[in-house]
């Protein structure tokens, strides 16, 4: 995957981790996976289509997302993952993806994205036959949060 | 002392590459020309087969391969010398028979300090010719080692595979067991770095117990420190290996830069997988800037690909201490770098034909119609089944014509592959798409 598309993604997830939940982020190195991932408990995808095809996995398990939806809820605690939980994830994952592209078309690439779909249970697999997808790791206080980023590229001349 | 092996004094005289040697005239029985001989699974690396001669079955030795020199392949030109010992028979393979040579026996020399022990206890002594010295073989001590090993049936020698063998995951041991085999004097030609790990087990050259107390003596001089570890840094620098570099330009120059001017395409496409900091890539880069007349009319782009996160944004970020330059003088350094604050940024009309891909050498689906491939010391670290991947990804992203390289020390020779074959440029083997 070219360098150019997979800063944008490491730096949004970064910054808006950062800005809106008001904590300190540690970015793990990324590594490369390919087939099949295990989710951690909360996923959120959010397709790509344009100078790149592919897909973005914001994951995370569940007890990260009830800290994330309680200090993106203004401290309101939630003890069992409900829908005003999932949109809160989900709006979370928007942003980040938001910023990414945001990032990307002023570099001069060109992309849409999908409405975020989100999917929560345990002992799921997500696999993107003949992807190549990288993993950015970020380490925070309400645990470990994974930005999974498959795309398909064009054959560049 | 040893002398007295000798029952005459007229020794029949032959050549192994450009050594001659010489055996007691009277146990050699007759001298045939190479013919096809049968293969025996499971013999000794040093035991080419069986012959069959005149309804008797001879078992056929290849000294060459027994004593670690020269090329081992068996050709027509060569030769077998049939020695009878003791009615017991064997074939030697010969490179050329010389001629009967007299002598007497109070001019052999003894075999002198310094030759190899493993070579040494099989000789007699040494003789001068007028020009050269001819080396009298122990026959008889030679053969009662190959029937012992014969006899003990642990002929099914132990297919040492270094490469895949959890001793070589990593470099380091790699170059312990290395230094090792140096320190003992272990005859190893040229061959150096991994290559000798994939020589040891095309050729099976060592056994199992000898493995073993390899292996044991190796963690011992670990244990009480006599092998240190060599520092992994230490091949960061531009041009870390020369001879990787001269086989690449050959193939630029001879094959790709030929057909490109037939097809009249000013386009060339260059991969580098496993490209890490991007020593190899600029290395190459440079190499072409220098090298290749009207380099500025070709449009040659070249692409790294590597696991590696961090050392792949150092490479694309392309600035470089001073150290890394040891191998690049000064005026050189001035085509190629800028400098920064001390270091050597490279300079932005070579930085832009590169570019960085993170990316596995397993899945690099996007780069097609590549012309030249340049993996290095990446396949060597890998199991079976991933090598295939990577073969076949390479195949798939070579264009019609498309060659790859590898490091000198490499080869596919024991990869069962068929997407693959190798050719061979001034010496440099390379592979294109079969």
């Amino acid at each position: 995957m070219r360098l150019e598309y997979i800063n944008p993604f490491v730096e949004a997830s970064c910054e808006i981790i950062q800005e809106v939940l008001g904590i300190e982020v540690e970015k793990e190195e990324l590594f490369l996976k390919e087939t099949t991932v295990p989710i951690l408990g909360v996923a959120v995808l959010i397709g790509l289509t344009g100078s790149v095809r592919g897909r973005v996995l914001i994951d995370m398990n569940i007890d990260t997302a009830l800290k994330v939806a309680t200090v993106m809820n203004f401290g309101e605690e939630f003890k069992v993952f409900n829908d005003l939980a999932k949109a809160t994830i989900t709006e979370l994952s928007n942003m980040i993806g938001g910023r990414a592209i945001t990032e990307l078309h002023s570099e001069g690439f060109s992309f849409q994205v999908s409405p975020p779909t989100i999917f929560t249970g345990t002992d799921m697999e997500v696999s993107s036959p003949h992807l190549e997808a990288f993993i950015v790791p970020l380490k925070t206080p309400f645990g470990r949060i994974e930005i999974n980023v498959a795309v398909k590229e064009r054959e560049d001349n | 002392m040893q002398a007295t092996a000798l029952s005459t004094n007229q020794l029949v005289t032959f050549q192994l590459e450009n050594d001659l040697f010489g055996i007691d005239i009277m146990i050699t029985q007759e001298i045939l020309k190479m013919t096809q001989l049968r293969r025996v699974p499971n013999s000794p690396f040093y035991f080419e087969g069986m012959l069959n001669l005149r309804g008797d079955v001879i078992p056929i030795i290849n000294f060459k391969k027994l004593f670690q020199f020269g090329t081992f392949e068996l050709s027509r030109d060569k030769g077998i010398i049939i020695v009878n010992i003791e009615s017991q028979r064997f074939g030697i393979v010969i490179d050329k028979v010389l001629r009967v040579f007299s002598i007497e026996k109070i001019s052999i020399n003894p075999v002198p300090e310094g030759f190899p022990k493993p070579i040494k206890q099989y000789l007699i002594g040494v003789i001068k010719d007028q020009t050269d010295h001819i080396a009298i073989l122990d026959i008889k001590s030679i053969f009662q080692m190959v029937a012992n090993d014969l006899a003990l049936g642990d002929i099914s020698y132990y297919n040492l595979d270094f490469r895949r063998d959890k001793l070589s995951n990593n470099l380091e041991e790699e170059k312990i067991i290395l230094n090792f085999l140096k320190s003992i004097n272990f005859n190893i030609n040229s061959i150096t770095n991994i290559g000798i790990f994939n020589y040891f087990s095309k050729q099976k050259i060592i056994n199992k117990t000898t493995m073993n107390v390899v292996v044991k003596q190796v963690k011992d001089s670990i244990e009480n420190g006599s092998l240190t570890l060599l520092n992994k840094e230490k091949n960061e620098y531009f041009f870390d290996h020369s001879e990787d570099y001269y086989a690449f330009f050959d193939l630029f120059d001879h094959v790709i830069v030929p057909r490109k001017l037939k097809e009249n395409n000013k386009n060339i496409k260059i991969l580098n997988i496993g490209c890490g900091k991007g020593y190899e890539l600029y290395s190459i880069l440079f190499l072409l800037k220098s090298f290749v007349p009207d380099f500025e009319k070709w449009n040659v782009k070249l692409m790294g690909i590597d696991d590696n996160f961090n050392n792949l944004t150092f490479a694309n970020e392309g600035l470089y201490p001073v150290k890394s330059l040891i191998k690049i003088n000064k005026n050189d350094s001035q085509k190629y770098f800028v400098t920064e604050e001390g270091n050597y940024r490279i300079k932005k009309d070579l930085k832009e034909r590169v570019s960085f891909r993170f990316a596995t050498p397993k899945n690099f689906e996007s780069i097609r119609g590549v012309d030249l491939i340049f993996c290095r010391n990446v396949l060597s670290k890998m199991d079976d089944t991933s090598i295939n991947r990577v073969i076949s990804e390479i195949s798939e992203s070579l264009n019609q014509y498309g060659v790859l390289l590898l490091s000198e020390i490499e080869d596919l020779y024991n990869i069962e592959q068929n997407l693959l074959s190798a050719r061979e440029i001034n010496g440099h083997r390379y592979y294109v798409r079969q």
